[in-house]
Order: C-alpha cells, then sequence, then structure tokens
C-alpha cells in the first residue's frame, strides 16, 4: 500500500510518501510529521515575528534566555563557521534581510556587519548575545534537523519518503522493495533533471544558486552568501550530497556551494559522502560513492 | 699509522655519516610530504586557472575503481600547497563530463516515469501522477475545486495551499485569488 500526502509547512510544501501502512495508520504517521514540521517552524522561522528565533534576533545586543534546542542550533552553526573559517555564517540573516527575504522588514546592513565571532554564548544560563544589527538564519541545518525529527517520528512505518522542497530522506523500500528512486533537479530548468540515484535509508540534499534569488537595485542575488565576501557564492550552481542524515546532507550540499569547486570536493572527498557538484560550465563533479548509486534516467522514464 | 691517513680517514668517516644523515632526513620529510598531502588530497575540478607552475610537482591519486572503469585524480604541489587539482574524470561513464538536462515532465505527466522524488526542485516534490492525484483529492476534500486544463471560476481557496505551486498556476489560470503566501520558499537551502 503506498500513500502520498501533501502539506504545507515553514513556507513550502511538504510531501511525504508512505509504504507498507493501512490508510488509517498513513494518516497517523503523517499527523505526527506535520506536527513536527510545526514545531520547528515555530521555533526556527525567520518569517514568523513570534517565533522564538525572531525574539532572539530582536533582542538587541542585550543577554537573551533561549531554548536549549536553540541554543544547540546556534552552537552548530558557529562551530560550522569557525570550520569554514567564516564562509558559513549564520549571521548572513543581515544580508538576506537586507535583500527583502524574510524578517526584520526594510532592514538596513551596516557597513561592516558583524559576524559569528561577535556572538556571546553563556553556556549554563542559556543565554545568547546578539552584537547590534545581528540577524542570524539557521535554516541551513534546521530544516534538516526538522527532516531527521520527523524521520524519528515515523519511526515505526516500514517505508517512506519525506521531501521537503526537495530535501530527502528515505527509509525502507518504495513498492515492490525497489529502492527510492531520487532524481536531481537541472539547475537550468524545474522541469528536466541531470542524473538519478537509487536511495534507501538515507539524506538526500540538493543546493542550488537558481533556488531563491532575486534582485535589488540591479544586482541580482541569490540565497547562498559566502560571508567571507558577504557576496552570493559562485563557482558551483548545484551540490548534491547524500549522508546517513538529512541534516548532514543538507549542510554540505549547502557548505559546496559557499566554498566554491576546490574547497568543497576537497572536503567532501575528505568526507567520503557521495556526491554531485555541476559548476557554472555545466561541467559535472562527482565521485565513485554517487556513481555506484546512479540510475540511468532513460531505464526510469521509458516503461 | 701517519696522520694524513688517519685524517683521511676521520674525514671520510665524518663525509659518509653527514651524508647519510642528510639523506635520510631528506627522505623522512618526503615520506611525511606524501602524508600531509595524503590527508590533504584535494580532487578539484580541473579549471584552467592560470597558475605559476614553476617549481611544481604533479601527484596522480591511486585509482578508484567505478563501475565504468578505473579513476584517477591527480594534484599539482607546489612549496607544500596544493595548487591545483583534477577531478576524478570517471571513463565512459553516462553524464560524467556535463549535465545533460533531461525533460521529465511530460513523462511526469504521463506517469510513466519510475522517479519518487526529486531532489533541488524547490516547487515541490511531486514528481509523478499519483502523487498529484492525491494531492489533488487531498485539496478537494479541503474545500477546494481543481479542474485539469480548465479555468476555473469561482473555486474556494484556502489559507494553506495544498497542491504545488506550479500545478496551481497551470491548471488555474484563471484563478487570480493567489495567496502572497504562495511566493515564499522560505526553507530553500
Amino acid at each position: 500500500m503506498t500513500e502520498h500526502y501533501v502539506f504545507h509547512s515553514m513556507g513550502i510544501p511538504i510531501h511525504i510518501t508512505i509504504v507498507g501502512l493501512p490508510k488509517i495508520e498513513a494518516d497517523e504517521a503523517v499527523a505526527k510529521a506535520e506536527i513536527v514540521f510545526n514545531e520547528y517552524d515555530f521555533r526556527f522561522s525567520r518569517f514568523k515575528p513570534e517565533s522564538e528565533l525572531m525574539a532572539l534576533n530582536m533582542s538587541n545586543g542585550s543577554w537573551h534566555k533561549v531554548g536549549v534546542e536553540l541554543f544547540q542550533v546556534i552552537k552548530k552553526c558557529v562551530a560550522l563557521s569557525a570550520e569554514t573559517d567564516g564562509a558559513f555564517d549564520p549571521s548572513v540573516g543581515g544580508i538576506l534581510a537586507s535583500y527583502g527575504y524574510g524578517l526584520p522588514e526594510n532592514f538596513i546592513l551596516q557597513s561592516n556587519p558583524p559576524t559569528y565571532r561577535d556572538l556571546a554564548f553563556n553556556d549554563r544560563e542559556l543565554l545568547i548575545r546578539l552584537a547590534p544589527g545581528q540577524i542570524l538564519e539557521p535554516a541551513c541545518i534546521v530544516k534538516g534537523m526538522a527532516i531527521d525529527a520527523t524521520g524519528k517520528a515515523l519511526e515505526k512505518v516500514p517505508g517512506f519518503m519525506i521531501n521537503v522542497g526537495g530535501d530527502i530522506l528515505t527509509k525502507g523500500n518504495y513498492e515492490g522493495d525497489s529502492v527510492w528512486n531520487i532524481a536531481v533537479q537541472a539547475p537550468s530548468n524545474p522541469d528536466a533533471i541531470v542524473c538519478a540515484v537509487g536511495l534507501a535509508n538515507s539524506g538526500m540534499a540538493t543546493s542550488g544558486v537558481y533556488q531563491t534569488k532575486g534582485e535589488q537595485n540591479g544586482k541580482k542575488w541569490h540565497h547562498l552568501v559566502n560571508m567571507k565576501n558577504r557576496r552570493p557564492a559562485n563557482g558551483v550552481v548545484s551540490a548534491t550530497v547524500i549522508a546517513e542524515t538529512c541534516e548532514r546532507a543538507d549542510t554540505e550540499a549547502s557548505l559546496a556551494i559557499l566554498l566554491g569547486p576546490i574547497q568543497a570536493t576537497a572536503r567532501l572527498e575528505r568526507s567520503g559522502l557521495p556526491y554531485f557538484l555541476i559548476d557554472e560550465e555545466g561541467n559535472v563533479h562527482k565521485n565513485s560513492a554517487f556513481a555506484k548509486l546512479e540510475v540511468p534516467i532513460q531505464s526510469l522514464i521509458n516503461n | 699509522m701517519p696522520s694524513f691517513a688517519k685524517n683521511l680517514q676521520k674525514f671520510f668517516v665524518f663525509f659518509f655519516t653527514a651524508t647519510s644523515v642528510v639523506l635520510v632526513v631528506m627522505g623522512v620529510s618526503r615520506i611525511k610530504k606524501s602524508e600531509t598531502l595524503l590527508e590533504a588530497f584535494t580532487p578539484a575540478p580541473g579549471s584552467p586557472l592560470a597558475l605559476n607552475t614553476l617549481g611544481s610537482t604533479t601527484i596522480k591519486g591511486d585509482s578508484v575503481q567505478t563501475p565504468w572503469g578505473d579513476a584517477v585524480t591527480s594534484i599539482t604541489v607546489k612549496n607544500g600547497k596544493i595548487i591545483a587539482a583534477t577531478m576524478p574524470s570517471i571513463p565512459d561513464s553516462p553524464p560524467s563530463v556535463y549535465a545533460v538536462p533531461i525533460l521529465i515532465d511530460q513523462a511526469v505527466r504521463a506517469g510513466s516515469a519510475n522517479i519518487q522524488g526529486v531532489s533541488g526542485a524547490t516547487y515541490t516534490s511531486i514528481a509523478f501522477k499519483t502523487s498529484l492525484e492525491s494531492a489533488i483529492s487531498k485539496a478537494e476534500t479541503q474545500g477546494q475545486t481543481i479542474v485539469a486544463n480548465a479555468p476555473t471560476a469561482g473555486s474556494i481557496t484556502t489559507a494553506k495551499p495544498s497542491v504545488p505551486r506550479k500545478y496551481r498556476e497551470r491548471d488555474r489560470e484563471q484563478d487570480d485569488e493567489e495567496h502572497e503566501d504562495d511566493d515564499e520558499d522560505e526553507w530553500d537551502d
């Protein structure tokens, strides 16, 4: 039995496919999933004025008490920032807000905006102090975390796929014991794909500079900003990573875009994770771990 | 023994000891270097960077087996730093060199694609017909009216659209009751 569900949370449609359960149990599982996503949205959204994250973002340079989940998320972000020497930085929220993407509204960026190094933590009291004018956006890891948490909530489901805006977690098998066939979207065309893999019990995420973008004062922007130079990253237009969790896949895919082709491939080769990158010229860079999972597209669309 | 011969002997002993020490040190440092290089093994795209390759060394990595043959990566090293790297080229693998977009929309609409999801697709994950159908049926239970490929008038919309925007727009072009909410793709990365 296969059931498909689509609901709306975190500002995007969420698609869940459940295999191997009677419909009534599948319905229950998806209701659970919806609760998990709404909780994450409520806590970590930079688009909801009432979220815990926005309360922190509005705390204006004074010590602010947060829940342990948000505390850990921001700590994780800072660790990633240190690892990437600041190419990734949760302070990107300020830049995105200045583009008009998310809250606060009408945000004007300082000429020398604060970085992750300006954050202060009190581990015992769970306090965080932002620098004045600092806006945090931890979405890079939060979306994957929400997907993994949902996966845990669906522990008893024999087979599922959770797909949130193209970030995917699968468990078990699809119909007839086959693996889940997941394609990778073409960066240039939303109706086209460039490759497909058979995915089992893994997270898979594709980050692309084509996804969220806009134009401000005649300058084009997208949401993946290298915080070292505070400009939208270039070099890699699409990065797909497969990992044991969706959080890891999502984080590594985003970092691959931020770091650019040379550093990204070095980092991914060290990690050993299957990866598939497309650079500006349209060239594909992938490792053998990814190639092993690949399924020829023609075998999937000609039957 | 004359002192000259003694001195010569001393000289030779000193000379060979020194030479072998130098050789050993050189050897060890080379081994060490290659170890750190292995750690920093950095295959990267063969971007035609304008590099000053004077005094650099190019080192080939181990070949890695793939379903299509062996893949080899090489790096170029200068002063202990990697200044260039070539990506592992996988011989004869289907789209290993260039990303070839293959249109799936037609196949998806015809319901003939054996694809359960599309990674990186912001619009929605729904990439096949059965899923679209269930989304539509769910939307209908929520009070929406959706007629495929025909403009609908006076349909009721709910605050949380359940059908991907892509399909909504295509199927309901005449419906001007769109929500601001639809344009938010808040959690992309």
